[in-house]
C-alpha cells in the first residue's frame, strides 16, 4: 500500500484510500452552490456585439415580489473608445432572481452598464442592483472615419413610399428616476451607422412590422412622410423595435440638430437593419491535448 | 528584387492542465502528460539536439506554462511516464509478433519500438527524467528562449472582475518559471492570446516587456498599426504587444489547407487502440475495456473517403521537408512584399501550440527542424530571433497603442470560454476570489499561526487550479466533460472548507495534509500576495 506525506508535514502519513475518502467528504460537505451569493449583477464582454450578465438578487432586496423583473442596459459614450453622443438603452425582461443570460448589444467598441430593477405599479423604476461599467472591443480597425464621421447621403435618400412608421400608443417609458442618462450635446456620431454606410456590413432585410421605430414622445406624434421633415424632439428616445431581431426595442438618445441621425432614421425607415458584424475568424487552435479542429 | 531582410520568430506554447493523482495507482488523464511528452516534447528535443550537432544557428522561443513545468518536475509523474514508456514497449513487442507476416506493418512496429527505446534513453538517461532539463541547456546554448504564462493557465478576460486574481495568475507564473530556471522570462504567453486593454500594466509590474496578441488585436488597436501585424506596438508602458502573423498560422494550423492534412502524413486517428481486438490490446487501454489512443498508428492520411494505405515514413519525411521549403520560401516572398512599406525589417511571428507538433501532426516536430535548418541557409535572408533579441536588435521607436481585447480561440474574442456549456463557474469563480481578497486583506497585519499559514497557501493553489482555461475549454469541446466539472467542482469545494476552516478556526491537519499532497503544486506560494 502507497502511502502519502505532505512536504509540510513529514510525519503525517495518508493512504490513497485516505485520500479518496477525504476529497469525497470535502467535496460532498462543500462543493459550491451559489447560494451564499450575495446580491450582484455582473458584466463581462464576450466579443464585440456580445456580453455576458449574471445577476443574483437577494429575496430581502426584493420590494414586490409580483413586480417584473427588467435588466436595463445602457451604453455610455463618454467612456467609449470614440466619442459620441449617441446613448442607447435597452430592457430586457427577467424571469429569475438568479441567473445568466448572453445579451447582444448594438454597437462594439462601447463602454455598457445595466441595472436590475422592478418595473412598479406606476410604471416607476426602482433600481435593485447595479453592475460595474464593461468595455466591448472593436471589430473593425481604427479608420479615418472613426475621428470624422462620413455620410453618404445618398443612401440616406429614400423614396417616400418607401416610409413606413408606426406609432405606438402611450409606450409605458420613463420615470426612470435613478439611472436614466442625459443627453449631451456633442457631436454625434457612432461606429454603428458610419459601419453600415462605409464598410457595407451584413444588412437583414426585416418585415415591415418589426422594422418600425418608434419616438417615445406622446405629445409630439409626426408620422414621418419622407427624410426630408423628420423632426425629432430633444430629450424623448427614440425607439427601434425589436431591434435586429434581438427580442428588445432599442432607445436612442441622440439630438435632432444631428444630420446624422436624420439619416439614421431614413436608414431605419427603409427597411434596413443593422446588423453587427459577428467576427468570421476561425482558429484552429487546441488547448494542450484538448483539440485539433 | 533582391532579397530583402527580415525576422521570423517561431514560438512554441507548451501547455497542459495540471493532471496529477497520487491517490490512485493509475490515472487516464495523466496520459495526456505521458502522450507529449513522447510525441512532442521529447521529438523536440531530439531535433534541438540534432539542429546543435550540425551547428545549425537558430533562434526559437519556447513558452512552458507552470502547471507543465510542475508536472515535468514531478517525481511521481516522472515514475509515472518510465511505467509508461516500459509498456508501450511491450505494446510494440507484441505487435512486432503479431505483424510477421506482413512486412509492412511490421517494420512499423520495429519503428515505434526504436522510438520508444530512444524516448526512454532520452528522458532517463540524457535528462535524468527532468525534461526541463534539456530545456535549460538549450537556453544556455543560446538557442531557445525561455518563457511562460500564467499559473494555471487562467483565461485573464474573464478572470479580471477581481484584479487581483489576474495578478496572482501571472505573478504566480513568473515565480514558478523563475524556481525552475534561476532567471525572470522576458516574454509572457497570455493564455489562449486573451488580452484586455490595461493588462499590460500588470505585466509591466511583474517584470515582463512583451506578450503576444492574435492578428485583430494589432490591426484593432486603438491606432491604426502603421506597421500592420510585422512591428510590435508599444503598448504605452514599453511593454511590447507583438501579433500572430495569419499567413505562417493558417500554412500550419488549418486542418484542411494546412500542412498536416497532407495524404502522406500519418493518420492521427487510426489507431489500433480502435482497431484490435479486444482481448489483444485490453491490457494497453484504459481499465481493460474502454478503447483509447495507444500512439501505434500504420496508416496514411491517404485521401477523403479512401481506404487507409500504410504509412511510408521516408515519403512523410520528404513531405515535411518540401513543406518547410514552401514555408520559407512564402516567408521569403513576405519579407519582400512587406519591406517596401515599411520603416524597419519585418518580424514574423509564428506561435503554435506546442503540442501540434508530433500529437497532432505526427511530422511536426521534423518540419521544424527543417524550417529552421532552411532559415539559416545562404538561400534566403531570413533570421530566426526571439522577441526580446528583436527588441535589443530594433531600437526603432515603436509605435505606442493599446491592442484590441482579443483572443487566439474560435471567433477571435471569448466566446470558447464562456458559453452555454460552461457559464456556469464564473460565479463560482469570481466569489472564492473575491472571499480570498478578502480575507487575505483583513489578515495582512495579523499574525497567523502556522497551521493558518499552510491553510491560507493551500486555498490560493485551490483556487488557482479551479482557474484553469482547460475546464471551460473542455466542457465547451465536449470531450472529457465529467472530468473537467468534476476538477473544478473539487477544486472549489476544498477551497470552501479550507476558508471555512480558516474562519472558524477548525484547521484539521489530516485533512489539510490530503489536499496539500492532492494538490502539490507551486510548493513556495504565499497568500498574502494574493491583493
Amino acid at each position: 500500500m502507497t502511502f502519502w506525506q505532505s512536504r509540510y508535514n513529514p510525519q503525517l502519513k495518508l493512504s490513497q484510500q485516505d485520500l479518496i475518502d477525504i476529497s469525497k467528504e470535502i467535496t460532498q460537505a462543500y462543493a459550491p452552490d451559489g447560494s451564499h451569493m450575495q446580491s450582484e449583477l455582473v458584466l463581462m464582454p464576450v466579443d464585440p456585439v456580445t456580453l455576458h450578465a449574471y445577476w443574483n438578487i437577494k429575496n430581502n432586496t426584493i420590494s414586490n415580489l409580483g413586480a417584473q423583473l427588467i435588466m436595463r442596459v445602457y451604453s455610455d459614450p463618454t467612456l467609449s473608445e470614440h466619442p459620441s453622443s449617441l446613448k442607447l438603452s435597452f430592457d430586457i425582461k427577467l424571469s429569475s432572481f438568479q441567473g445568466q443570460q448572453t445579451v447582444s448589444v448594438p454597437i462594439a467598441a462601447t463602454a455598457y452598464s445595466a441595472v436590475i430593477g422592478e418595473i412598479n405599479a406606476d410604471n416607476s423604476f426602482s433600481a435593485l442592483v447595479t453592475s460595474e461599467i464593461i468595455h466591448v472591443p472593436r471589430e473593425t480597425p481604427v479608420t479615418i472615419s472613426d475621428a470624422v464621421p462620413v455620410i453618404d447621403s445618398e443612401s440616406a435618400n429614400i423614396a417616400a413610399d418607401n416610409t413606413h412608421v408606426i406609432w405606438q400608443e402611450a409606450m409605458p417609458e420613463h420615470s426612470i428616476n435613478n439611472s436614466e442618462q442625459p443627453t449631451q450635446e456633442i457631436p454625434m456620431f457612432d461606429d454603428l451607422f458610419v459601419t453600415e454606410i462605409n464598410n457595407a456590413p451584413d444588412i437583414i432585410h426585416v418585415q415591415r412590422e418589426n422594422a418600425a421605430f418608434e419616438l417615445n414622445n406622446n405629445s409630439v406624434r409626426n408620422q414621418y412622410t419622407s427624410t426630408n421633415n423628420v423632426t425629432v424632439p430633444e430629450t424623448e428616445p427614440f425607439i427601434l423595435k425589436n431591434f435586429n431581431n434581438q427580442g428588445y426595442d432599442l432607445k436612442v438618445y441622440a439630438n435632432s440638430s444631428d444630420s446624422e441621425f436624420a439619416n439614421i432614421l431614413a436608414k431605419q425607415e427603409s427597411g434596413f437593419y443593422i446588423s453587427p458584424k459577428k467576427p468570421n475568424i476561425t482558429k484552429l487552435n487546441s488547448s494542450g491535448l484538448g483539440l485539433y479542429l | 528584387m533582391a532579397m530583402q531582410r527580415g525576422f521570423l520568430s517561431i514560438v512554441l506554447h507548451a501547455h497542459l492542465p495540471f493532471v496529477r493523482h497520487p491517490e490512485y495507482d493509475k490515472f487516464f488523464e495523466e496520459i495526456w502528460l505521458f502522450e507529449a511528452m513522447t510525441e512532442c516534447y521529447i521529438p523536440l528535443i531530439r531535433s534541438l539536439e540534432q539542429l546543435h550537432q550540425d551547428g545549425v544557428n537558430y533562434r526559437l522561443t519556447l513558452s512552458l506554462s507552470p502547471p507543465l513545468i510542475s508536472m515535468l518536475s514531478n517525481e511521481l509523474l516522472q515514475s509515472r511516464y518510465i511505467a509508461h514508456l516500459n509498456k508501450q514497449i511491450e505494446l510494440t513487442e507484441k505487435e512486432i509478433i503479431r505483424t510477421a507476416g506482413n512486412p509492412e506493418y511490421q517494420r512499423l512496429a520495429r519503428l515505434y519500438r526504436r522510438l520508444y527505446l530512444d524516448t526512454l534513453d532520452i528522458f532517463s538517461h540524457q535528462y535524468d527524467c527532468n525534461l526541463l532539463t534539456a530545456f535549460k541547456k538549450f537556453n544556455a546554448l543560446g538557442h531557445l528562449e525561455l518563457i511562460t504564462c500564467a499559473a494555471t493557465h487562467g483565461f485573464l478576460p474573464l478572470l479580471n472582475k477581481n484584479e487581483a486574481a489576474v495578478r496572482n495568475q501571472i505573478n504566480t507564473g513568473i515565480e514558478t518559471f523563475i524556481s525552475h530556471f534561476g532567471f525572470a522570462p522576458e516574454g509572457f504567453w497570455l493564455p489562449e492570446c486573451g488580452y484586455y486593454p490595461s493588462l499590460e500594466k500588470h505585466l509591466k509590474t511583474a517584470g515582463i516587456n512583451y506578450f503576444f496578441v492574435d492578428t485583430h488585436g494589432i490591426e484593432n488597436a486603438s491606432e491604426s498599426p502603421r506597421n500592420g501585424v510585422y512591428a510590435p506596438l508599444n503598448c504605452g508602458n514599453e511593454v511590447m504587444a507583438f501579433a500572430r502573423d495569419p499567413e505562417s498560422s493558417r500554412q500550419v494550423w488549418s486542418s484542411t489547407e494546412g500542412y498536416p492534412g497532407d495524404y502522406d502524413y500519418r493518420e492521427y486517428y487510426s489507431d489500433i487502440g480502435f482497431e484490435l481486438e479486444l482481448d489483444y490490446i485490453a491490457p494497453y487501454i484504459l481499465d481493460g475495456h474502454t478503447r483509447i489512443n495507444t500512439g501505434i498508428k500504420y496508416h496514411r492520411i491517404t485521401g477523403k473517403n479512401l481506404p487507409k494505405e500504410i504509412y511510408q515514413p521516408k515519403q512523410a519525411l520528404y513531405k515535411a521537408q518540401l513543406h518547410a521549403q514552401d514555408f520559407i520560401n512564402k516567408r521569403q516572398l513576405q519579407i519582400d512584399r512587406l519591406s517596401i512599406d515599411m520603416d524597419r525589417p519585418p518580424m514574423i511571428v509564428a506561435p503554435y501550440d506546442a503540442e501540434l507538433f508530433g500529437h497532432w501532426w505526427y511530422e511536426g516536430a521534423q518540419w521544424l527542424e527543417c524550417v529552421l535548418r532552411l532559415a539559416d541557409s545562404d538561400t534566403n535572408a531570413i533570421q530566426t530571433i526571439s522577441c526580446a533579441d528583436y527588441l535589443k536588435q530594433v531600437v526603432t521607436p515603436h509605435q505606442v497603442a493599446t491592442p484590441s481585447a482579443s483572443t487566439w480561440g474560435d471567433q477571435g474574442y471569448s466566446s470558447f470560454w464562456i458559453n452555454e456549456s460552461n457559464n456556469w463557474i464564473y460565479p463560482l469563480l469570481h466569489k472564492a476570489a473575491a472571499d480570498l481578497e478578502k480575507l487575505v486583506l483583513a489578515l495582512q497585519s495579523s499574525k497567523v499561526n502556522p497551521l493558518q499559514e499552510r491553510a491560507l497557501n493551500q486555498a490560493v493553489r485551490s483556487l488557482l487550479l479551479a482557474q484553469a482555461s482547460d475546464w471551460p475549454f473542455i466542457m465547451k469541446t465536449g470531450t472529457t466533460v465529467e472530468y473537467a466539472k468534476k476538477r473544478i467542482t473539487d477544486h472549489l469545494a476544498r477551497f470552501n472548507y479550507l476558508l471555512d476552516s480558516i474562519k472558524t478556526n477548525t484547521i484539521n491537519e489530516r485533512s489539510l495534509s490530503a489536499l496539500e499532497v492532492l494538490d502539490d503544486v507551486f510548493p513556495e506560494i504565499d497568500f498574502r500576495s494574493f491583493h
